[in-house]
This record gives structure tokens, sequence and C-alpha cells, in this order.
């Protein structure tokens, strides 16, 4: 069932780069439906007061053993419905999407971009870690996803964010350098669970291409402003190493000497040391993370770069 | 994409409504950290910024001149004018409660009610409330009995009940497809 919601391009490609036995792995972790996953939020109440609130009204939660998220082991309703969602003291999230926040760090303070914002669960992660001051420059380009962004922001209680709904390619244009940069690319998405990703029965090789030369166009853009120091997450949820190590790759060819990729300190997900790109790609991949698709978790790709030198 | 300062005329609209649920000079308090500003699109969005914040916001004006592109959130929304007159925004609800000088609490049966976008009606009056501190037809903030801000009315007593006339709630989020998650 499984391979025919995905074409056998994609299958192909996969068994090539990441083996038979890991392919079949990556497929049956694609089928699977996850539980929902709420991330509190910090700033209005802690994860142990969040979940007695939530017990109360008959949900039941474990705690994620790898990030500050509760998963869902039961739903009496929508949880949507509840006062504590209304009020703004979680969000529905992938447990990926506090990754790149939590990785980037920004200090409070900070001036801080978000390049692709839209829904803004990143975006209301950014400005938890700090601590609700600072500046965060939210970038969303689709009209139609604004209301949802500024949704989130409000209801979350978030009072350090300035949204624009513009193209990302643009933000050189506003000649304000930032601290850091939080890049969650637009890509393939093949990572994503076949539940939530409905598009990826309908994904063609052709997408790959076409969606890496956009994040190679907002990455020299964004790279532009960040300061000296700064740092820049860049993130996917594509299995393409095209959208992934290629892509960081060819970014440190284009930039030489300028970037360093900083280690991560994820519990999860197989480090770039432990992949066979490091051989054929720079070395400095060794600090990169790509996390295959499993149980209750979303096929991802991060690096943290920090600028060390301008052009 | 036009921002402009608030004229004192509009200063003191928003002050008006703002000063029912804050305890005196604490507006007063906010304008001296904060500017106000007013967003010009199909509404007038008003937003309080910090005035360190202000070059951000000269560089938003030059951007948006070049790329004509739209500024749609500026950290602190307060509310809009609409007909000359200010209304209150959901977006300042996180922001204005902790400042509350009178906090009404409404019981759990009524907290969905309110949620639903529903007046309230309650029919004896609540101890937890200090209603009587409270101007008749004025701005109140609604909480639950756990302290979570609900959204805000206006307050008619009558002589055995007092009625709270639904304004805004956070009901909304769910409401507008749009928002909902």
């Amino acid at each position: 069932m499984v391979h025919e919601a995905i074409s056998n391009d994609f299958v192909k490609r996969w068994k090539d780069f990441y083996g038979k036995t890991e392919t079949k792995e990556i497929l049956k972790a694609l089928y699977q439906t996850d539980p929902r996953v709420i991330a509190p939020n910090v700033l209005r109440i802690t994860i142990n007061q969040l979940k007695q609130s939530l017990e109360k009204r008959g949900f039941r939660f474990h705690i994620s053993s790898s990030f500050p998220c509760l998963i869902t082991d039961y739903e009496p309703f929508n949880i949507v419905a509840t006062p504590e969602y209304l009020t703004g003291q979680f969000s529905i999230q992938a447990l990926t999407s506090v990754i790149p926040p939590r990785s980037l760090n920004p200090s409070p303070e900070a001036i801080v971009a978000d390049l692709t914002a839209s829904p803004g669960i990143k975006t209301c992660l950014l400005a938890q870690v700090m601590e609700n001051t600072g500046t965060i420059f939210a970038f969303e380009k689709a009209k139609k996803r604004i209301p949802a962004l500024k949704a989130n922001i409000s209801r979350m209680g978030i009072f350090n964010t300035v949204v624009l709904n513009c193209d990302a390619l643009l933000f050189p244009d506003l000649q304000i350098k930032v601290d850091n940069i939080l890049l969650d690319a637009p890509c393939s998405g093949t990572g994503l669970k076949l539940a939530k990703n409905k598009r990826l029965e309908q994904r063609l090789l052709t997408d790959i291409s076409r969606q890496s030369l956009i994040q190679q166009q907002l990455l020299d853009s964004a790279w532009d402003q960040l300061k000296i120091g700064g740092t820049l997450a860049y993130s996917t949820c594509s299995l393409e190493p095209e959208e992934g190590e290629v892509q960081i790759h060819n970014f440190l060819h284009r930039h030489p000497e300028q970037a360093e990729l900083l280690p991560l300190r994820i519990d999860i997900g197989l480090p770039g040391s432990e992949t066979h790109w490091i051989e054929k790609l720079n070395p400095m991949l060794k600090n990169t993370c790509r996390i295959f698709p499993a149980q209750g978790i979303d096929g991802f790709f991060i690096t943290m770069m920090r600028k060390v030198n301008q052009k | 994409m036009k921002i402009s300062a608030l004229s004192d005329e509009e200063v003191v609209k928003v002050a008006d409504i703002i000063n029912q649920i804050l305890s005196p000079g604490e507006f007063t308090r906010i304008c001296a950290d904060y500017n106000l500003i007013k967003l010009h699109d199909r509404k007038e969005d008003v937003y309080l910024i910090r005035k360190e914040d202000q070059f951000v916001l000269d560089e938003m004006v030059k951007f948006g001149k070049i790329h004509q592109c739209k500024l749609v959130l500026v950290k602190i929304k307060l509310g809009f004018f609409t007909r000359h007159c200010f209304r209150i925004g959901i977006e300042s609800l996180h922001f204005l409660a902790p400042l509350c000088q009178h906090p009404l609490i409404i019981p759990y049966k009524q907290v969905e009610r309110f949620i639903y976008g529903k007046d309230v009606i309650l029919t004896t009056v609540d101890r937890e409330n200090d209603v009587i501190r409270i101007t008749d037809n004025s701005l109140v903030i609604i909480f639950s009995k756990n302290r979570l801000a609900l959204g805000y009315a206006k307050i008619i007593k009558k002589q055995e009940t007092i009625h709270l006339q639904n304004i805004i709630d956070i009901g909304l989020y769910l409401r507008s497809e749009k928002t909902a998650f």
C-alpha cells in the first residue's frame, strides 16, 4: 500500500542513498499515524502544570524522552476546544519542530529572522527561547497563510514579533543585520508521514531540483544579512540529500571560509559523521544531523552554521 | 503601507478605553516606555512599540515602500480604529490581563458560554469579584477560576444580576476557519 502512495522513483533513490534495509524501515514508518504532540508555552506554564491541567479534563499523556513535549495517549475530545489551548498555554506541533528554535537558541534581546514563518509554531518557540524580548522578523510569502500566523502569535501572547507578508528573498533590502536566522526551508517534504502529507503522492523528481534551487536562493540571500558571529539554522523535512547534505556542501563551496558548522546537541537521529556523505562531501558535514522517519517522528535534516567571515 | 503616530485626540480615545481596565496612571506609565502607532490598511490598527524599536519601524516603512509588501503585525496590537472609534482587539488580552485592576472571574459553566461568544449573566454577586468598585457600563477582562484570561466584556449592573456583554473572546481563534490550527 505504501509503495502505491510513493512513486518508485523515490523508493529507488532511497535504496541507492540509504540502503535496502533503511529504505524498508522508512517506508514502514511513513505509513504510521503518530499521536498528537503538544508543547507547553513556557512563558505561561510548565510542562507538569499543563499535564495536570489537561488530565483533569480527561486527557492522558506521557512526556517525550527526547524533547520537552507531551505525547497524547488519550483524547476524550479535540484538544483545541480546551481553554488551555485557546489561552495559548500550548501549541500542537511535530516533535521535530522543537529542534530548530532550540538549536538556534537566540539570546534575549537578539534580532532574529524567521524566513518561512507560517503557521508560526517555530516563531512562537523562538519567542519563548528569547523570553518574549528582542525582535523576530517573521516572513511569510503566501497571503492565505497570514491569518493562521497572526492568530498563533496573538493566542500564545507573543509580543516581540513583526510579521511581513513578503518573499523572504527580499530580506536583504530590509537593511537590518540580524543575530540569528531560522530557515526551515520549503522542501519536497518526503520525510513527512503520509497521514499529514497527502502531497507526497503527487511528488515528482523535478520537485527536488525546483525546491533545492529555492533553498539555495534563500540561503544565499539570508547569509548576507547575518552579522559576523551570528548563527543560521537550516532545516528541511526531506529525505533527499539535494535538500540536505548536498545543499549545505554546495553552500560551503559558494561561501569559502565564511561558515563553520556547529555541533548539534540532539539525542536522536544520525550525526553527519556516521553517514556515508562525509566521505564524499565537505568534512564539516559531520556536524549535521539526519533523522529518519520512525515511530512518533518525521524525517528531518538540520544544520547550524556560524558566520565567521564576510566575503 | 503607511505608519503614523496617533493624534492627541486618538490617544485620548485609546486611553478612555484602556483606562477602564487598568489602574489609574498605568496607561501613562506604559506610554512612557512605548510609542502608540497606527498601521493604515482597511482598518487602522493601533500598536504599542517600544521607543528603542523605532529604528526597526523606520526600516519597515522604507522596505514596504520599495517592495509594496505588507506589514501585518508589529509586536503588540491594542486594537483598531473604525469610524473614528477605538475598538479593543483580542490581541491585547495577554498584554493587558496581568495589569487588570479588577479581574472578573466567572464560574466554569459560564466559561463555556462566554468563549462561545455569548453574554453571561451572574445571578448573585460573586464574592470573588470586586464588582462594587467596577464602574457600570465599563470594559472588563473576564477570567476563569484558574485565572485564564478569556476575553473582554462590558459590565451592566442590574438590581440582582450582573450582565456581562461579550465584546470579544478567545473562542474567536476557533470560530474563524482561517485562524483555527
